[in-house]
């Protein structure tokens, strides 16, 4: 079984100049993957950074979930004894995202025949989330220790961090790396991606660094730039603004994405301004939230700078995200929020809810959640649909609710037939119930 | 020698605000096309609207049209760009979908200079000839002003070739098509009188009026998109991925927005032999031809002929794979258990069924006297009976709305029914047809308005005006809002869509919150 270790004591006790590296970032085993084309292992590629400028040791990149030359990311159905996933009865179908295993044990061998000084002696295998542990990590694991029994497997990231005892027991490990070590000034190791640059760089509010890192980036061809933070707007926006002034002229095709960490309430008229600008391709605002009701006047005041920030028109770069699978919801709420949301945001995105192991939504539901494997509690099967007395299916059924919703015709979702005469005739239609039509008891057919 | 005599064909662009290229392919040039090889013509074809491989035609912004309006113009007539311009909210961009009349030009340039140098070779023998005769689909009557544009370049280009007009337009209006497609003294023929080897005809420019009856039967001749009557390779040239089938025309009844009776010369009903329809099916099967699409009046009229021909699809080994389409509409009256069944086994993966309305009053304005309600649950359950799934697109209805005098709560009731009870709509945007009873209802309001064919095309929302009378406060965007909504029913996710009026809970809660949500 796995050790556990601290990330200082992996870059301090385990790793030296004579070692070579191989970074991997696994394949994912989900049932749907929405954010695919956003993985980058940020902490891998830091880490890079630091294992080339500070230990000295050679330092490889193999990202199984790199997108393409096309921009797609491969994927498949798993295997057939693993391809569907039960979960009280409802049956998921299940798929691999990223690079096919087989191709990995192919990339191991090769490295392993032909070129003996490339041969990792360690290989650090991150994870983005932590009840993915059993499924691409553990199978990743396998294909490496099978084809490298020599070498020394880590692994990192969110899964070895919060749940690091099942991970030593699911995984064949040697290390399992429960502290993340702190990097805040390494920049991404870009040239681990070779010639092939990803289409988009992560970055972290650091204005220097981050700054540094666009150009850079940008140099080497990639213009599409997102924010892996949890609070994109903090200190007033600040951070944010500088990074972005500061860069945005770099190439006139650069784009920001805002996909994370934009909470409508901290949203400043410096920050406004940033959303407004054309180079800021797409922003996603967080659900608002104040003591478990919607902040609608959150919402309003966001639309109001805006405004002022000269985005004066409907606008489909801007989209809210509304909670589902929180424990104690009730659907009446879910469909109210999407509303309020749409109300005042071109596009609704559902987010849906998994507990973070040690979170206060774990901890609130402690003995509720010791029930359900931690495998089940991938948002995209509903940990909480028991504690909330919603099916899974009622869930299927808001996701059709909201794709109604979001279906853009003439650049615009719904938009509750406002201003039209439409809205109280679909109201009427639907007080009247007319799909209670039924035929005559007496017809005749030909 | 004698050469020949040679014909071009051409399937003109459009001009519209919207298109959807699915089906695009020439049907009615194409089987001409067979029986003027017939008659030892050489022939070459040119289809402005070929679609590429991801069925998608070529668009171009053309110009701007207002809503229920005679006005148009472009960005330039208002010193403006086209990569600047936002249409207003009474107004739409209308596209040239297809091979745009200057590019038409220069298609035909090339031939002509072919022309030109094959006749100083002693060798070449392979070069299409300088054309006798153009030869040109016209098909909506409000797509008119591109078969004008088209014939223009003709003449310009082939000044001496004699032109042909055939289809929908100008068998329904003929006088109109005479008096403004540019055509020099033209005789006006139905399909029945022509004859391609007649001395008189061949000097004439000729609008050609309903079906020709010789050619009904005829398979289309596709090789045209390989190669030409003089065996000149097309550039680039590949069979369609589908073909187009036609195994009855005419339909007995006479609603009032329909013009079938006039394009088949009456009420009466022409069936094609199984025999040569399933021949033609194998032959193009065997070519690589997956998809075959059915357009007729009425399908399911000839029944019997049409259950031969499936039942024969279904039984063929040999024809695995195949899919089959008809979404012109199924007459629900007609799609009997064994009938919708056997359509099931044979390929068809979706069916289209004529829903338009659920009110009865607006069914019987119509003079829809042959399907209610009642028939449109037999076929639907005959349907569901089969194994055609609701709220995916298996089943989809056609709601009817944009008509002059319409209730406008009945269309939400039918769209809100059609949602909950079959899970698909496609909206359908009324158009009047020249010779239809509705068209001649509504001629005073038509000529009030100085609308001519191409201002009646139902997206540009002729009736709107009209039926201000009515709803005083009505605009474009309640217009744009309902068929947004039918658009939206369709989302789906995990293989399925909204359901409105389901009795799950969240129906219920949409409808709950919908019924008293006040947006800002």
């Amino acid at each position: 079984m796995a050790k556990l270790i601290t990330g200082n004591a992996l870059l301090s006790k385990h790793v030296t100049r004579r070692d070579r590296v191989l970074l991997l970032n696994p394949p994912v085993e989900e049932t749907r993957y929405s954010w695919l084309r956003w993985n980058q292992p940020l902490d891998l590629l830091k880490l890079g950074s630091h294992l080339k400028s500070e230990v000295g040791c050679g330092v490889e990149l193999l990202d199984c979930m790199k997108p393409d030359a096309t921009g797609s990311v491969k994927e498949d159905w798993l295997p057939r004894d693993r391809r569907y996933h039960t979960v009280k009865g409802e049956r998921y179908p299940m798929r691999r995202y990223g690079l096919p295993y087989a191709d990995i044990g192919k990339h191991l061998e090769s490295v392993k025949r032909d070129d003996a000084k490339r041969m990792p002696s360690q290989v650090w295998v991150t994870s983005l989330c932590s009840y993915w542990y059993g499924g691409g990590l553990a199978q990743t694991c396998r294909v490496i220790r099978e084809t490298l029994p020599d070498t020394e497997i880590m692994i990192l990231g969110q899964a070895a961090r919060l749940l690091p005892k099942q991970v030593a027991d699911g995984c064949a490990a040697d290390y399992v790396v429960t502290k993340v070590p702190s990097l805040p000034n390494e920049p991404s190791a870009l040239e681990l991606y070779g010639t092939v640059m990803p289409q988009f760089l992560g970055l972290q509010l650091h204005p220097k660094l981050a700054i540094a890192e666009v150009k850079a980036a940008v140099e080497r061809g990639i213009l599409k730039f997102t924010f892996f933070d949890d609070d994109i707007c903090r200190d007033g926006g600040e951070p944010l603004r500088e990074i972005f002034e500061k860069t945005k002229d770099l190439h006139k095709h650069l784009r920001y994405h805002l996909i994370c960490g934009l909470h409508p309430a901290k949203v400043t008229p410096a920050v406004a301004t940033v959303i407004a600008d054309k180079k800021v391709a797409e922003s996603h605002f967080e659900e608002a939230d104040t003591g478990g009701e919607m902040d609608v006047e959150v919402y309003r005041q966001v639309r109001s700078y805006l405004r002022e920030a000269g985005l004066i028109d409907v606008d489909n770069r801007l989209s809210g995200f509304v909670w589902i699978g929180r424990p104690r919801e009730k659907l009446e709420q879910i469909v109210a929020r999407s509303f309020h949301v749409l109300n005042h945001l071109e596009g609704l995105i559902l987010k849906p809810f998994s507990p973070t192991p040690g979170s206060p939504e774990h901890l609130d539901n402690k003995a509720y959640l010791a029930g359900i494997p931690v495998q089940n509690w991938s948002p995209h099967f509903f940990p909480f649909a028991e504690l909330n007395g919603i099916a899974r299916e009622e869930y299927h059924d808001l996701y059709r609710m909201a794709a109604f919703l979001n279906e853009k015709i003439r650049d615009g979702s719904f938009d509750f037939l406002k201003g039209t005469l439409g809205a109280d005739m679909l109201r009427e239609s639907l007080r009247k119930e007319v799909w209670k039509l039924e035929p005559s008891p007496l017809r005749v057919v030909n | 020698m004698n050469h020949p005599r040679s014909a071009l064909l051409i399937s003109p662009p459009i001009y519209d605000t919207q298109y959807w290229a699915h089906w695009s392919l020439p049907y009615g040039l194409l089987r001409v096309a067979s029986w003027l090889r017939t008659k030892g013509y050489a022939l070459k074809l040119i289809d402005c609207m070929e679609a590429n491989k991801k069925r998608v035609v070529q668009k171009k912004m053309w110009k701007v049209r207002k809503l229920c309006s005679t006005k148009e113009y472009t960005p330039a007539d208002v010193g403006r760009t086209w990569s600047t311009f936002r249409p207003a909210e009474d107004e739409k961009i209308e596209y040239c979908f297809g091979l745009p009349p200057d590019e038409l030009r220069k298609r035909l340039k090339e031939i002509q200079a072919k022309v030109r140098s094959a006749k100083q070779s002693l060798f070449e023998t392979t070069t299409f000839p300088e054309p006798d005769e153009i030869w040109i689909s016209s098909i909506m009557t409000y797509w008119w002003e591109s078969t004008r544009d088209v014939i223009a370049v003709c003449r310009e280009v082939f000044p001496k070739a004699v032109i042909r007009v055939g289809g929908i337009y100008p068998t329904l209006a003929p006088e109109h098509a005479i008096e403004k497609l540019g055509l020099k003294n033209p005789l006006h023929l139905q399909g029945r009188e022509l004859d391609p080897l007649d001395p008189e005809q061949q000097r004439r420019d000729i609008i050609v009026s309903a079906t020709i009856p010789d050619a009904n039967p005829l398979a289309l001749n596709l090789d045209l998109y390989l190669e030409d009557g003089a065996g000149e390779p097309e550039p680039d040239g590949c069979l369609p991925e589908y073909t187009i089938l036609t195994t009855s025309r005419g339909c007995p009844f006479k609603c009032a927005y329909c013009a079938a009776n006039v394009l088949n010369e009456g009420r009466k009903v022409w069936v094609r032999e199984f025999d040569s329809a399933y021949e033609e099916i194998k032959h193009w099967f065997s070519r690589g031809i997956r998809e075959f699409c059915f357009y007729e009046d009425n399908l399911l009229l000839g029944k019997s002929n049409f259950t031969d021909l499936i039942q024969k699809i279904a039984d063929d080994p040999d024809l695995d794979g195949i899919e089959l389409h008809a979404p012109e509409g199924i007459e629900v009256r007609l799609l009997h258990p064994k009938v919708v069944e056997l359509m099931r086994k044979a390929g068809f993966k979706k069916l289209y069924l004529p829903l338009e309305t659920v009110n009865v009053n607006m069914q019987n304005r119509w003079g829809r006297t042959h399907t209610n309600m009642d028939k449109f649950f037999y076929g639907f359950e005959n349907a569901v009976e089969a194994g055609y799934k609701k709220h995916c697109q298996d089943i989809n209805c056609f709601i009817l709305f944009g008509l002059p005098d319409e209730d406008l709560q009945a269309v939400y009731d039918t769209l809100v029914f059609a949602s909950s009870r079959v899970g698909s709509v496609i909206p359908m945007l009324f158009t009047p047809v020249p010779s239809t009873p509705m068209f001649e209802m509504y001629r005073e309001y038509i000529e009030e308005k100085g609308f001519d064919f191409q201002h009646l095309n139902g997206k540009l929302l002729p009736f709107l005006d009209y039926n201000r009378r009515k709803y005083p406060t009505l605009s474009p965007k309640d217009y744009f809002a309902l068929e947004g909504l039918m658009w939206r029913i369709n989302a789906k996710v995990r293989s399925e869509s909204f359901n409105f009026g389901g009795s799950g809970r969240v129906s219920r809660a949409f409808r709950a919150v919908f019924d008293t949500f006040q947006p800002a």
